[in-house]
């Protein structure tokens, strides 16, 4: 093998592209590599100026480096941190670093240039920074505060959210530990986070209520995060919603305790007014027996509205009294509301009879309730519809139940008089009525009644009618 | 002897309060005739010879004075008012409202007094003192 073969060998199998210049720029030589770079043919790159492969835009910025180049060639080397941009011969972009060698050949200044594509590390080098930027520019500016702290409790990046939440300037935050910043946070229980996340290096969540220097409450949501550097904590400053959250449930406290007030009241009340009425009923009652008839027209006429009055408010008193028992001393058991009704059925025998009504029942569930107070629903609603029938039509009282997904629906369908859809919420307050005690008798406290039932097994209840076409009474309840 | 009013109108569901009422009006013989309605409701048919009151006539009652009260089936005290308000003017000429209730809840005094309708604001039971000082208020000028 002669040892031109072996140098060309040499200089082709090299990984760097070179080229070989002569001291006006003129290309004399190049390797395999030129050609695999550039795309450029060795033919198409001999005698040519170096020009050839640099980018239009840096050809004055290069003839002015090349000229002091000539001036006392010097060896450049290789400078990992420098990359030059050059283009293919097909257009492609790629960054290059570059290696200047001066030799002396036959008496003449040649450059041996060194170019190693170094695209791949520059382009990854690119889209490292570019992640970096992102993540930075994430972090600087998220909504959550952001904080690195060193295992040496200083911290290391700060976000301008966390500064708002640490109640200090950028510059404190920089200059001092988390432990000379919150002085006595060693015994507290966030302490112990920090350590358990320091040293154990576990994840943590939590909400903490924190104490600021100046005495002022924050509430933050806070999450731990071992990182190499130490610890990454995010925060969300949750105050207003747990002012918001404390202030809910203390009304609610209120609440409960003012309906529990209310309850009572009225359970006290009526209760204690039965006890004077009682007493003027027994004595109109006494004087109806002893002096009845003794006296004029007027006298009757007087004692008939004082009896009157006392039997209504009795009712109305009865009324209240059971509306506000209603739940107390209640047992959650299976009911059957067929034998409910059955029941009811027999009860109402009379009034069934007298108006002739046909009520059918359709197969009714056995379901988990109150029996007491289900038994009372079920009583007023067909009551009702008795009640509210029409002149000169026999009532049909059509009662159903239907399965759905997590209730029962059931419905009281009567051929009454039916209701004006005004109305529809109305009829479910207490001492509301929509007729005269003339016509139709009654409290106005039944379907308030219903209604109180109803809320008490976490059911609905409510009326679809038509005047004079008949109403259909609907409540849900709950499948437990 | 002051001059008697033309009529009055009582507008309350409860026949002991009317009896009573009637009763107390009688007694000061302050007016010539005395109409009762038992809600809102027929209360509008009477004024517009309406309903059961129905009158083909043009002459409607229109009554010097009316008690009002809040609570009553069929049509209450409230939309009686609103209802009125959208009367002829010959319906309504030369009345006077007072409403007349057992209760003794402050919002309804206040909402009562939104009502230009309404002249007076009086608690149950009705007495000859509380007429005669709306008798002097508005009708003896």
């Amino acid at each position: 093998m002669n040892t031109f073969q072996t140098y060309k060998a040499t200089f082709d199998s090299n990984p760097d592209s070179l080229l070989v210049v002569d001291n006006t720029g003129k290309i004399v030589m190049v390797n395999n590599q030129v050609e695999l770079l550039f795309g450029y043919k060795s033919d198409e790159l001999k005698e040519q100026h170096i020009n050839m492969l640099i980018p239009s835009q840096n050809i004055e910025k290069h003839n002015e480096y090349v000229k002091q180049y000539f001036e006392s060639p010097q060896k450049r080397t290789m400078d990992s941190d420098k990359s030059f941009k050059i283009y293919k011969k097909n257009g492609d972009e790629a960054f290059v670093d570059i290696q200047l060698n001066p030799v002396l050949l036959k008496e003449n200044n040649y450059t041996i240039v060194a170019i190693r594509d170094i695209t791949e590390k520059v382009k990854s080098k690119e889209e490292l920074e570019k992640a970096k930027k992102r993540l930075m520019y994430t972090l600087d500016n998220m909504l959550e505060g952001a904080q690195i702290i060193g295992f040496d409790w200083r911290y290391l990046y700060v976000n301008d959210t966390f500064v708002k939440h640490s109640k200090y300037t950028r510059e404190k935050l920089q200059k001092y530990t988390v432990l000379e910043l919150y002085p006595g946070i060693e015994n507290t229980p966030i302490y112990d986070i920090y350590l358990k996340c320091f040293v154990e290096r576990v994840s943590i969540h939590l909400e903490n209520e924190f104490v600021f220097p100046d005495g002022s409450v924050g509430w933050f949501d806070l999450s731990f995060q071992p990182i190499p550097e130490g610890i990454f904590i995010l925060s969300i400053d949750i105050t207003e919603r747990k002012l918001a959250e404390i202030k809910l449930i203390s009304q609610n406290k209120e609440l409960i305790r003012m309906n529990k007030e209310l309850e009572q009241f009225a359970y006290i009340t009526s209760h204690d007014l039965q006890e004077p009425l009682k007493s003027l009923i027994s004595f109109t009652q006494l004087i109806q027996a002893e002096f009845g008839g003794k006296f004029d027209a007027d006298f009757e006429q007087y004692f008939y509205f004082i009896r009157k009055s006392s039997e209504r408010m009795k009712l109305l008193i009865k009324g209240l009294l059971d509306y506000s028992r209603i739940g107390k001393n209640k047992e959650l058991t299976l009911v059957n509301c067929n034998n409910i009704c059955n029941t009811i059925l027999r009860n109402l025998d009379a009034s069934i009879k007298e108006s002739n009504a046909k009520i059918q029942i359709n197969n009714l569930p056995e379901l988990s309730g109150y029996e007491i107070e289900l038994g009372q629903l079920f009583q007023n609603l067909i009551s009702n519809a008795l009640k509210f029938r029409k002149k000169d039509i026999s009532p049909i009282i059509q009662i159903k139940a239907e399965k759905k997904k997590k209730h029962w629906l059931f419905s009281i369908q009567d051929n009454g008089i039916g209701i004006e859809k005004e109305h529809f919420e109305k009829i479910f307050l207490i001492y509301q009525r929509l007729h005269n005690r003339n016509d139709y008798e009654g409290t106005g406290i039944g379907l308030a009644y219903c209604k109180k039932i109803i809320d008490l097994h976490k059911g609905e209840i409510w009326v679809e009618s038509e005047l004079n076409k008949g109403s259909i009474f609907y409540f849900t309840l709950p499948i437990i | 002897m002051k001059p008697k009013l033309k009529s009055i109108l009582l507008i309350d569901d409860d026949d002991a309060t009317n009896f009573y009422n009637s009763y107390i009006i009688k007694k000061t013989e302050i007016t010539e005739k005395i109409d009762v309605a038992l809600n809102g409701k027929d209360a509008i048919e009477f004024l517009t010879n309406k309903g059961k009151f129905f009158s083909e006539s043009n002459n409607y009652p229109s009554p010097s004075l009316i008690l009002l009260d809040i609570n009553m089936p069929v049509m209450n005290g409230w939309s009686f008012l609103e209802e009125y308000k959208k009367l002829d003017p010959a319906q309504k000429a030369e009345i006077v409202i007072v409403m007349l209730t057992t209760s003794l809840n402050p919002d309804d005094l206040l909402k009562a007094e939104s009502y230009t309708d309404i002249k007076e604001f009086k608690n149950k039971p009705l007495t000859s003192e509380i007429l005669w000082e709306i008798y002097d208020k508005y009708f003896n000028k």
